[in-house]
C-alpha cells in the first residue's frame, strides 16, 4: 500500500506529542499536589511506611523468633532496644518494621480483589441494566449486610481445612490468604453500589450513544468508555478501602485470626494482649503497632482527600 | 502582543488554533494527503455482498417509528418516504418533535430501547433491506455505511479520551487497522477537517466548541461512510464557526461524494447546503422537492407559515408571522391532516380524510388538500416516484404496474407489499 512508507515517522511524531502533553501534564499535577501540604505529610509517611514495608531487613535484620531473640522478656525501652522488647525477648522495633510489610501486603491483596470484583460488577450490573442489574444488586445487598467479624469466624477454619494449615498461596501463609479473603468479600459491595452509580449516569451521556453508532458492542463501550470514566471513583474507593483493610487486619488478627508466624500489627496487638502486657504497665509492647496502624490510615486519609481534590474536575472551582 | 493571532483571540472570543485553521494554507496541502488516504480507503471499500448496483443509494417507504409509552404508542415517524442518492444532501426541516430526528436514527435505528420500526416499513440501503436485520447484522451498516454528526459535540465526546484517539476508534474496531495505522489516519482526517495533527493529542476540553464539531466531523468520516447523517451539528455554534463548519461539510461532500442528511431547523443551513428539503409535520412529510424550488414557491400552507417564520435578508423589513398553536400530541393526532388544527386554509376535508402526496411538474411532492390532482398540473404521485425521486439523476419514470398511492387516506391497505423490491429505482421506461 503507498501509505505505508510515511507511517512510521508519522507514528513517532504524534507520540512525542502524547509524551510531551502526558509530561506537562504531569508537572501540573505535581504543582497542585505540592500546594497540598496535607496530601505532602500524607505522601511522606506512605514513603517511610512503604520503604520499610519492602525491605525490613535493611533496617533492622532478620525478623527475630523465640530462639533468635537479642533481650530479656519485657525490657523498657532503652539504647539497644528502642521499642523496648517482648515476653520473649525479641526486639519490638524488630517486630514493628516486619509487621508493616505483613499489614502493608495483606491491605494492598485484600484493597485489589475489593476493588476487581466491585469495579466489574457495579460497571456490568449499572451498564447492562434489567434483570442482570437485578441479579447482581440482589447478591450485593446479601454481602453488604454480612458481618465481618462473624464471616471471619466461619471461613477461617474452613478455609484452612480446604488449603492446609501449612499452605502457601502466591507466597503467602493461608492464615493470611483467609484474612485477605475476608476483607476482600465483606468490603466488595460497598464498591461495586458507588461504581454502578456513577455507571447508570454515565451511561446516559451522549459519547456512549456514539459508541454505539460506530457499531461497538457493550463490552467494548464497558472497556473502553465507561471505565475510563469512572477511574477517579475507583482511585478514591481503593485509598479508603486500604485503610479500612489494614484497619480490618488489625482488628481480625488481634482477636486471634491471625499467623503466629508471621506479626502483622494486629498479631503483635493480639500477643500483648495475650501475655498480660497490658495488666504489666508494658505500654511499649501496644504503642508501637497501634501508632503504625493509626498513621497509615491518615496518611491514606490525607492522600486520598488531596487526590480527591485535584482530580475531580468538579472541585477545582472551589480553590 | 507579537502574535496578531492572540489580540483576534482576545476580541473575539475564537480559539487561537480556529484560527490558525481559517488563514493557514499550509492545511490545504495537508489535507490533500489525508484526501488522497481517504481516496485510498474509498478505493478498497467493499459494498455489502447483498448490494444491488442498480439500487439507489438509500430508499425509504412508508417508515413507521413509534415509541411504546405506558399509556399508549408514540407515533413520531408514521408513514415517511424519501430517497436519497449517491452525492446528494437532503435536509430535514421541521419544528422540534416532529421526526426528524427519529427518522435520520432510524436508519441504522440508534433508537431508545422503547421504539419500534413497524411491519411494512423498509429502509434500503444499496437495496438491502434494513429493517428485517437482527441487531449483529446491523452493526455492519453502522458507521462504515451510516455515520453521524452529532448535535454538541462536547457531550458526544467522551472527557477523558484523547481526541485522536476517540476518532481513531471506529478506524480500530471497524476497518480492522492497527492502532498505530488508526492513529495515524485519525490525524490525517483532523488535518482534513483543518485541525493541525498534533492537536490529535488533547482532550476535549483542551478544544473549542468549533475544533471539537470539526473533530465530530472527521469521526464521522472515519470510516469513508456512504451517508453522513448531521443532527443539528451547527445549532451550538455562534455563526462564525457555523459558518465554517457548514462550508466545511460542503467541500467534504464536493471532494468526497458524500451523500449528506442534515437535520435542522434552521432553514437558512439548508438552503445553503442542500439540494433538495424534507419538511416534515407530526411524523409525516408536509412536502418535498428541490430547494429553490421550494423555498421559491412553498406550496404546503405549513411550509409558507414555516417560511414566513424567518428572516429574509433579502426581503423589506416586515414582522416576523408565527404559527399559532403547538404542534399535536403524537399519542393521539388529529384526524385528517394532521396540520388542519393549526392550518389557515383549512378545509371541510382536512378533518377527515388524510392527504395524498401529490407531484407537480417541477418535481415538488406535497400532502395537502388544497392540491388535489389534476389541479395546477399536480397528479398523484405513485411509490414507485417518490423512491426513484433525487436530482442528479434524473427520475426515472413510474413503471405501469406500481400505481400503490402513498398516504393511508386514500389508499390506506395498497400502500404495503404491492411492489416487488426489484421494481425500486430501476423501473423501466
Amino acid at each position: 500500500m503507498s501509505a505505508a512508507p510515511p507511517t512510521a515517522p508519522v507514528v513517532s511524531s504524534l507520540r512525542a506529542e502524547r509524551w510531551r502533553l502526558r509530561a506537562s501534564n504531569a508537572r501540573n499535577f505535581a504543582r497542585l499536589f505540592t500546594r497540598r501540604s496535607d496530601g505532602v505529610v500524607g505522601a511522606i509517611i506512605l514513603l517511610v511506611f512503604t520503604v520499610v514495608a519492602i525491605a525490613p531487613q535493611l533496617f533492622v535484620g532478620p525478623l527475630q523468633t523465640a530462639t533468635t531473640a537479642t533481650g530479656l522478656h519485657f525490657e523498657p525501652p532503652s539504647d539497644a532496644h528502642v521499642f523496648g522488647t517482648d515476653e520473649l525477648g525479641r526486639d519490638l522495633l524488630n517486630l514493628t518494621f516486619h509487621g508493616a510489610r505483613i499489614s502493608m501486603a495483606i491491605g494492598l491483596l485484600a484493597t485489589f480483589i475489593t476493588i476487581l470484583v466491585g469495579a466489574m460488577i457495579g460497571i456490568v450490573a449499572g451498564f447492562v441494566g434489567g434483570l442482570v442489574d437485578n441479579a447482581l444488586m440482589r447478591v450485593t445487598d446479601f454481602f453488604l449486610v454480612l458481618p465481618t467479624f462473624v464471616l471471619a469466624l466461619i471461613l477461617a477454619p474452613v478455609v484452612l481445612d480446604t488449603i492446609g494449615f501449612d499452605a502457601q498461596l502466591f507466597g503467602i501463609r493461608a492464615t493470611l490468604v483467609v484474612i485477605v479473603v475476608v476483607i476482600g468479600v465483606t468490603s466488595w459491595a460497598t464498591t461495586a453500589r458507588i461504581i454502578r452509580s456513577q455507571t447508570l449516569s454515565i451511561r446516559e451521556r451522549m459519547f456512549v450513544d456514539r459508541a454505539r453508532a460506530i457499531g461497538s458492542g457493550p463490552g467494548h463501550i464497558m472497556r473502553r468508555h465507561i471505565f475510563p470514566n469512572v477511574v477517579n471513583l475507583i482511585v478514591a474507593q481503593a485509598v479508603l478501602t486500604f485503610a479500612t483493610a489494614v484497619f480490618t487486619e488489625t482488628t481480625l488478627s488481634y482477636i486471634g485470626l491471625g499467623d503466629p508466624f508471621a506479626p502483622s500489627w494486629g498479631q503483635i496487638l493480639n500477643e500483648a494482649q495475650g501475655s498480660g502486657a497490658p495488666g504489666l504497665g508494658a505500654w511499649w509492647y501496644i504503642a508501637p503497632p497501634a501508632i503504625c496502624v493509626v498513621l497509615v490510615v491518615v496518611a491514606f486519609t490525607l492522600v486520598g482527600n488531596a487526590l480527591d481534590d485535584i482530580l475531580n474536575p468538579r472541585g477545582r472551582g472551589r480553590r | 502582543m507579537r502574535d496578531p493571532r492572540a489580540a483576534i483571540e482576545m476580541a473575539t472570543d475564537l480559539h487561537a488554533d480556529d484560527i490558525a485553521t481559517i488563514d493557514d494554507e499550509a492545511t490545504t496541502a495537508a489535507s490533500e494527503a489525508a484526501l488522497a488516504s481517504i481516496r485510498e480507503i474509498r478505493s478498497r471499500r467493499k459494498l455489502p455482498r447483498l448490494a444491488d448496483p442498480a439500487a439507489p443509494l438509500l430508499a425509504v417507504e412508508d417508515l413507521r417509528t413509534h415509541f411504546k409509552l405506558e399509556n399508549g404508542w408514540v407515533k413520531a415517524v408514521d408513514g415517511v418516504s424519501f430517497r436519497l442518492n449517491d452525492g446528494e444532501a437532503l435536509g430535514l426541516a421541521g419544528e422540534s418533535g416532529c421526526g426528524k430526528t427519529t427518522t435520520a436514527l432510524s436508519l441504522v435505528r440508534l433508537l431508545p430501547s422503547n421504539a419500534r420500526i413497524r411491519k411494512g416499513s423498509s429502509i434500503k440501503l444499496f437495496g438491502i433491506d434494513l429493517v428485517p436485520r437482527t441487531e449483529e447484522q446491523l452493526r455492519r451498516y453502522r458507521w462504515r455505511e451510516v455515520s453521524i454528526v452529532f448535535q454538541g459535540a462536547m457531550n458526544a465526546l467522551n472527557p477523558v479520551i484523547r481526541i485522536g484517539d476517540q476518532i481513531a476508534e471506529p478506524i480500530e474496531i471497524r476497518l480492522r487497522e492497527s492502532r498505530d495505522r488508526a492513529r495515524v489516519r485519525a490525524a490525517e482526517l483532523l488535518e482534513l477537517v483543518g485541525i493541525p495533527r498534533k492537536r490529535a493529542a488533547a482532550y476535549p476540553h483542551e478544544l473549542s466548541g468549533g475544533m471539537r464539531q470539526r473533530a465530530m466531523i472527521a469521526m464521522a468520516l472515519a470510516c469513508d461512510p456512504a451517508i453522513v447523517i448531521g443532527d443539528e451539528p451547527t445549532t451550538a455554534l455562534d455563526v462564525m464557526v457555523q459558518a465554517q463548519i457548514l462550508e466545511l461539510l460542503e467541500r467534504l461532500r464536493r471532494e468526497l461524494g458524500l451523500s449528506l442528511v442534515l437535520i435542522t431547523h434552521d432553514l437558512s443551513v439548508i438552503a445553503e447546503t442542500c439540494d433538495r428539503v424534507l419538511i416534515m409535520y407530526a411524523g409525516k412529510v408536509a412536502e418535498e422537492g428541490p430547494v429553490r424550488r421550494i423555498f421559491a414557491a412553498p406550496r404546503h400552507p405549513y411550509t409558507q407559515k414555516l417560511l414566513g417564520s424567518f428572516p429574509n435578508i433579502h426581503a423589506d423589513r416586515r414582522g416576523l408571522e408565527t404559527i399559532p398553536g403547538t404542534p399535536p400530541d403524537l399519542r393521539d393526532p388529529p384526524p385528517g391532516c394532521r396540520f388542519h388544527p393549526r392550518c389557515p386554509a383549512a378545509m371541510a376535508v382536512c378533518k377527515e380524510v388524510v392527504p395524498p402526496e401529490t407531484v407537480f411538474a417541477d418535481g415538488v411532492r406535497v400532502a395537502c388538500h388544497l392540491y388535489p390532482p389534476g389541479t395546477d398540473g399536480s397528479r398523484l404521485i405513485t411509490a414507485a416516484e417518490v423512491l426513484a425521486r433525487g436530482d442528479r439523476r434524473p427520475p426515472p419514470a413510474a413503471g405501469a404496474g406500481a400505481g400503490a398511492t402513498i398516504g393511508a387516506g386514500v389508499a390506506p391497505a395498497a400502500a404495503d407489499g404491492t411492489m416487488a423490491p426489484g421494481t425500486i429505482g430501476a423501473a423501466p421506461e
